[in-house]
């Protein structure tokens, strides 16, 4: 509709264009032929000259009137008059002379002849004329005559130029009447036109208005598209603009203006893309893809920029200021948990260490404590045996007393800290519930018996006879809670029980119970009375002693065990502790032998055994040393691994008590050299704290048994039995007496000197000993060949300690047998012919041994 | 103060403008050339103000150098400004009714002869105009120098042998 409305307008348009071009030609012919008229009517007619003879004449008359009148000699006559006149005639011819009117007449032969002719007569009478007198009328009409032709030839020349005139006059007006009818029809031309434009407006004004109508409305729809579409463009949140395909903005909304501040004046229609969003032009023409840009306002926007069809572009600007501004947030706060976080690990693991550290620690300065305990207890035990006065044996028995509950401490600390560093194994036999609270039961009976108090043992009938756990600690936690109910009842009873735990009859969780008729537990305190190191009073634990781990050992022992301790109490009337433990049945072991405890001495092949307790600490030293005196040993003492070797080189020995932990060498290292070394002699581990791990390990290095401390008589009888009992030929190494098979150099001795003392030092140390060597073994071998017991045993003597001090072990080893045969008597001398080879073949594995150790070094 | 001192200058100027139009006019003591009547403050007879070629040179002469359509070349003019002359007689009309010698006479604008530099030329290339020549008073307009003053209307207010003018 609105095409064929444009389509019809521009038809109109067209003709009407041509018609007023028309017109217009018409127009300017008619103009251009007008000038034409004009320019020839200038060129043809001076009328100025048509005037000017006129006047001319007339000025002439006027002069020859004067000059009459002046001459008659008549009043009015005047000579100044007739000068006046005659000037202005002059004047007046004169104007022919020069200007447009000299031109006007140059073509003219009669008007410049006549003019020439009375610029002539004027000049011949201008001097005479003021001689003139008033009344000579002779002389005037002299000058009369003169002048008088000029009148009629004046006239005749405003007549031709006249009757030129009218003949221009006539032409002008044909020409006139030729424009008039061009004029007329262009008029014509106009009105036709006119009248086709008014009726063909006419004709299509219905049409046109109905067309304008509907243009109108389509109009008002667009406007009313484009005003939803403004509003639409206002009232988002995100900035909008649309630009056109030349980048000049066509229409944006107030949000869009306002992310540039500085550019709200630019941002107008009109302006260019480029001058108002750079990093929007960068992006032009290629594929759409929102970004997120930083403005210059330190704003942040999500720019989602799209080509339209037509080559514009639209672009949409979210506000995500207040986003980016969380997210970094977000990302600084996520950043610091993670840091806290870090930093939180890293504090609980330094204080899981630090915590586990304390347990150790404490675990070993339990150790430390528990050793001269039991120093102290042994030699109280041994004192308790020897005769005593009665005095005496009062004074032992308390100090044995304030001992045993010292070391009841100790053990709790232990125990708790093994628990603790998660060092605690359990270890399951068969036995008895009955028997084992019977067993309880009779060690407080005293006790309890002393307080006042009844003792009883309540056994269920549905209680299994044999069941497996670690009755050691079950019999461990009972102690503590038997130990407690006695502390704290002061009349009444306390009952041991032990049955299926309440309501579960086929369960096999085992409920182990003491009750009492105490003074109950206050409920406040309920909670927290399995806790760590707490007590319910601080005066209890004065007047009653304990650290307060038993419950807390108690309850983490159920646990271990995958059991539960509780109770339940009404204050006044009592309490009942209990421990719930899953105890699976077993079947009833094998009758054991009894143990014998206090056997008779030991003995060696019918001799006293030969024992080498290697032993650091001075006590232990003391309470092993009277155990094995009782045991009927010989005993020799060495302070440590290194003194060890050293003993073993120099003396044979049955058996070999080996401490752990040793300053200078431990046991490990020293078994592992005396292995090395061909020592086939049974070594016992002496430790506190042997794990089965710990066994095995020591068994592993060639260790044959392992003794816990804190040795007990029995612990070490049996020990020792089972060590001097053992087969000596199952052992890898060679036996004791085979010195053919010891190593000539051990070199592992040596590198461990080297590495304890140095290179240089070991160097020289050899050095010196291979003289000594030669030199005492040539004292040795004369004193055996001289039969000089004496002799020969102090060099062999020597010599032993200097083969052994520098790990020449076969030489030591011969040198020993010699110093033994030399010590006695019914032992016939060694004649010893190999001495001089062994010695020879021990120098040259030290030299070897120490240009191979430089080799090394200087490698 | 400085208003003061410019209302006294103002006034200064007043009076000294008024002085200079009340100096009365000196009688003709050569040939009258001019007489001006009408609506004009100084007069030197009952008439109106008549000057002499003295008088009219004692205005103040000025040259103006411009062709015509009644010469030949560039003239040059000398003579009194129009300006000058109505300043002199006080003229306060608004039109200018210029006869000549031979009876022409025009109606010329004041206010027009006054925004021109229009002269009243006694002198045409160093000699004095006569009544053969179109003087002694020739009303001459700057035609070169201006070119609306070009057309032929303007021509007819060239009016010469100029012998009163009458202010209306």
């Amino acid at each position: 509709m609105i095409d064929r409305l444009r389509r019809s307008a521009t038809i109109w348009a067209i003709g009407l264009f041509v018609l007023v071009l028309a017109m217009a030609g018409l127009l300017v012919a008619s103009i251009l032929r007008y000038e034409q008229l004009q320019d020839r009517a200038s060129i043809s007619s001076p009328e100025n000259a048509v005037w000017n003879s006129a006047q001319a004449e007339l000025e002439l008359a006027r002069f020859l009137d004067a000059l009459l009148l002046y001459g008659s000699g008549a009043p009015e006559g005047d000579a100044a008059r007739v000068r006046d006149h005659f000037e202005l005639l002059w004047s007046r011819v004169g104007l022919y002379q020069s200007g447009v009117l000299a031109t006007a007449i140059a073509g003219r032969p009669d008007y410049l002849q006549l003019i020439e002719e009375l610029l002539a007569a004027l000049t011949a009478t201008d001097a005479g004329l003021d001689a003139l007198r008033p009344g000579d009328l002779a002389q005037a009409r002299a000058v009369h005559a003169r002048f008088r032709p000029f009148l009629a030839r004046l006239r005749e020349m405003t007549v031709q130029d006249l009757r030129r005139d009218m003949e221009r006059n006539e032409a002008l007006r044909g020409l006139h009447q030729k424009l008039t009818q061009q004029v007329f029809v262009f008029v014509s031309l106009f009105i036709v036109t006119a009248v086709l434009v008014v009726a063909g407006s006419v004709r299509s004004t219905r049409q046109m208005q109905r067309l304008f109508h509907v243009a109108a409305a389509a109009r008002d729809d667009a406007e009313i598209s484009r005003a939803q579409l403004r509003h639409a463009v206002t009232s988002i949140n995100e900035g909008f603009a649309l630009y056109d395909a030349q980048d000049r903005l066509v229409l944006c909304n107030d949000r869009y203006r306002a992310l540039y501040p500085g550019r709200t004046d630019l941002i107008r229609p009109g302006a260019l893309l480029a001058e108002i969003d750079r990093l929007a032009m960068r992006r032009r023409g290629q594929p759409a893809a929102p970004a997120e840009d930083r403005l210059e306002g330190g704003r942040w926007v999500l720019a989602s920029d799209r080509a339209t069809e037509d080559g514009g572009f639209v672009c949409i600007r979210a506000d995500i200021t207040e986003l980016k501004r969380r997210e970094y947030e977000l990302t600084a706060t996520k950043g610091r948990l993670e840091q806290q976080a870090a930093e939180m690990r890293a504090l609980a693991e330094a204080a899981q260490q630090a915590s586990e550290a304390k347990s150790r620690f404490l675990a070993m300065m339990s150790h430390e404590i528990r050793t001269p305990m039991n120093g102290v207890l042994g030699v109280l035990g041994m004192l308790a045996d020897s005769p005593l006065e009665e005095g005496q044996r009062r004074l032992v028995a308390t100090a044995r007393a304030s001992a045993d509950a010292l070391l009841a401490i100790l053990n709790d600390i232990l125990d708790f800290s093994k628990i603790e560093a998660g060092q605690l194994q359990l270890e399951p036999v068969a036995f008895s519930p009955a028997e084992l609270v019977g067993g309880v039961a009779d060690l407080w009976a005293v006790p309890a018996r002393a307080k006042g108090l009844a003792l009883e043992v309540e056994i269920a009938p549905d209680a299994p006879a044999w069941v497996r756990g670690d009755a050691g600690r079950i019999r461990q936690m009972l102690l503590n809670y038997a130990s407690n109910a006695v502390k704290f009842t002061d009349a009444g009873r306390v009952t041991l029980a032990v049955g299926r735990r309440p309501g579960e009859a086929a369960s096999p969780v085992l409920r182990f119970s003491v009750s009492d008729t105490g003074m109950g537990i206050p409920a406040a305190r309920a909670a927290e009375l399995f806790h760590d190191f707490r007590q319910l009073d601080a005066s209890i634990a004065r007047r009653h002693g304990g650290t307060g781990l038993g419950l807390a050992i108690t309850k983490r022992l159920a646990e271990a065990m995958g059991g539960e301790v509780g109770f339940t109490s009404r204050p006044g009337s009592g309490s009942t502790f209990w421990v719930d433990l899953p105890l699976p049945a077993a079947a009833a072991p094998a009758p054991v032998a009894a143990k014998v405890e206090h056997g008779p001495l030991l003995t060696m092949d019918g001799r006293a055994p030969a024992v080498l307790l290697v032993e650091d600490n001075a006590t232990n030293q003391l309470v092993a040393r009277a155990f094995l005196d009782r045991l009927g040993c010989r005993v020799e003492i060495a302070g440590n691994g290194a003194e060890a070797i050293t003993a073993v080189a120099r003396q044979r020995h049955d058996v070999i008590l080996m401490d752990i932990s040793m300053p200078v060498m431990d046991g490990l290292e020293a078994t592992r050299r005396l292995r090395a070394g061909g020592v086939a002699v049974p070594i016992v581990a002496v430790t506190a704290s042997a794990s089965a791990g710990d066994a095995e390990r020591f068994r592993a290095i060639g260790m044959d048994g392992c003794l816990l401390k804190p040795i007990s008589l029995g612990g070490l009888r049996a020990a020792l039995a089972e060590a001097l009992a053992g087969e000596p030929n199952t052992r890898p190494a060679a036996t004791a007496g085979s010195e053919g098979k010891r190593m000539i150099i051990d070199h592992e001795l040596l590198n461990g000197l080297r590495a304890e003392i140095g290179d240089e030092v070991v160097d020289t140390l050899v050095e010196a000993a291979c003289n000594d060597l030669a030199q005492v073994a040539r004292t040795c071998q004369e004193a055996l060949a001289g039969a000089d017991r004496p002799a020969a045993r102090t060099a062999a003597h020597a010599l032993k300690g200097i083969a052994a001090a520098i790990g020449a072990t076969a030489l030591s080893a011969r040198a020993a047998a010699i110093e033994q045969a030399a010590k006695d008597p019914d032992i016939e001398l060694p004649a010893a012919p190999d001495l001089a080879g062994l010695l020879a073949a021990t120098l040259e594995g030290l030299t070897l041994a120490t240009s191979g150790a430089r080799a090394a070094r200087s490698a | 103060m400085s208003r003061l001192v410019r209302f006294v200058v103002l006034a200064l100027c007043l009076v000294a403008g008024h002085g200079a139009r009340s100096e009365p006019l000196p009688v003709p003591s050569g040939p009258v050339l001019l007489t001006v009547t009408g609506a004009i403050a100084n007069r030197n007879s009952p008439e109106g103000a008549r000057f002499d070629r003295a008088m009219l040179e004692a205005l103040g002469m000025v040259e103006l150098k411009t062709s015509t359509p009644w010469t030949d070349g560039v003239p040059t003019f000398r003579g009194v400004p129009m300006a000058r002359l109505l300043d002199a007689v006080g003229a306060f009309g608004k039109t200018l009714h210029a006869t000549a010698a031979n009876s022409y006479a025009i109606d010329l604008d004041a206010a027009e002869m006054r925004r021109y530099p229009i002269l009243l030329a006694l002198e045409q290339d160093g000699r004095q105009l006569r009544l053969r020549d179109r003087g002694p008073i020739w009303v001459i307009l700057p035609r070169d120098q201006y070119a609306e003053l070009q057309s032929k209307s303007q021509d007819l207010k060239w009016i010469w042998q100029v012998r009163s003018i009458e202010v209306r």
